[in-house]
């Protein structure tokens, strides 16, 4: 924190705008404070060349931000000295403006600890520096809630809750406002577009053929995009060393429908292996799937 | 390597052609090409790189 100077009164008596958003980045992910300020140095991390390269995304939190943070604690002495003694990790839930099968796709998040840079109503950040004056997120925890659908008002808007708690009181002390040169909008609209891709046949052991469906999430309709082997990644093997969409038929693709070949060299896959398809457009990802587990 | 509407993949340092034999790249064929392509087996086999057998060469599949 910065050494206690008087430093003068503005004459505006604004208030900080609130949280609308928050941007998630793999832990230790840094930004140069000139970058920070445009939407391409944001979209380096949330919407690169490649998915291998993709280290954060956006979340609206349009649907509500709630601090939770406890107050700080208070001590009063055998004498009656009455001091701060504690001061509490901050922390808050956000209701993500999202569809229920983009929650879904967070399951894999809960209790894992991200760097999270808050994204104010302006569009402007809220986010400290590292010691090498960078930009990084708050350090840390994300949890989600898994539960039954709600039956309606208020909580149908928190059917999406991220539980983030911070790691470090200090980080807060010695947060940044960075005036952007982006709106909150051009965040949402910078993260690639959702996709699901499910089974409809599955692994074939002796051809090491699955013939896969490929929807816009929650629409249904198809996505006919998937036409070549580079956009399928073999994200996770569980026995084999490695694996690869060795070819793809898009016959079927203009009803999303698609037959994929995935071995390992000639050899067909001897276990579980997961899956995610892409699709690269000027240079950023612009389509995103879920991420699929093939039982073998 | 596009063939007709299947894509083959020829990037992967997992999948390296030249090392498949005949009788694996005849599996793969069969399974995930045969159909849907109009080339034969050898003239693919050829285009990726696959050993094909000398007295196949000159037949269709």
């Amino acid at each position: 924190m910065s050494t206690l100077r008087y430093a003068g009164n503005g004459a505006s008596k604004d208030f900080l705008p609130d949280v609308k958003g928050m941007i998630v980045l793999n832990k230790g992910t840094t930004t140069t404070v000139a970058l920070a300020k445009t939407l391409a140095g944001w979209q380096t991390h949330i919407n690169p060349a490649t998915s291998d390269a993709i280290v954060g995304t956006y979340i609206d939190l349009a649907r509500g931000f709630e601090e939770k943070t406890s107050a700080p604690e208070f001590t009063t002495a055998n004498t009656g000295l009455k001091e701060k003694t504690k001061d509490f990790e901050p922390e808050f839930t956000g209701y993500g403006f999202m569809s229920w099968e983009d929650y879904r796709t967070w399951f894999g998040a809960d209790a894992k600890e991200y760097d999270f840079v808050m994204v104010l109503a302006d569009g402007n950040i809220m986010a400290p520096l590292d010691s090498t004056g960078k930009v990084v997120g708050f350090n840390g925890r994300m949890f989600v809630s898994y539960n039954f659908p709600k039956a309606g008002g208020d909580g149908k808007q928190k059917a999406c809750p991220f539980d983030i708690m911070f790691n470090d009181v200090e980080q807060i002390k010695n947060y940044q406002i960075i005036r952007t040169a982006f709106e909150r909008r051009e965040l949402t609209e910078s993260v690639p577009v959702g996709i699901n891709i499910e089974i409809l046949t599955d692994y074939e052991s002796s051809g090491g053929t699955v013939v896969l469906k490929a929807t816009h999430r929650v629409s249904g309709l198809p996505y006919a995009g998937l036409t070549t082997y580079a956009q399928w990644q073999v994200v996770n093997t569980t026995t084999d060393p490695a694996g690869a969409a060795t070819a793809i038929s898009a016959t079927n693709a203009a009803i999303g429908v698609y037959t994929l070949t995935f071995l390992n060299g000639a050899a067909k896959m001897t276990g579980d292996f997961e899956i995610q398809a892409e699709t690269i457009t000027a240079s950023h990802v612009t389509y995103l799937s879920n991420v699929l587990n093939i039982p073998i | 390597m596009q063939f007709g509407k299947v894509d083959i993949n020829t990037t992967s340092p997992s999948v390296k052609w030249k090392d498949w034999t005949w009788k694996e790249f005849q599996n793969f064929y069969d399974h995930s090409l045969k159909g849907n392509v109009t080339e034969t087996i050898e003239e693919i086999g050829k285009a990726l790189g696959v050993k094909v057998p000398k007295s196949k060469k000159s037949s269709d599949a």
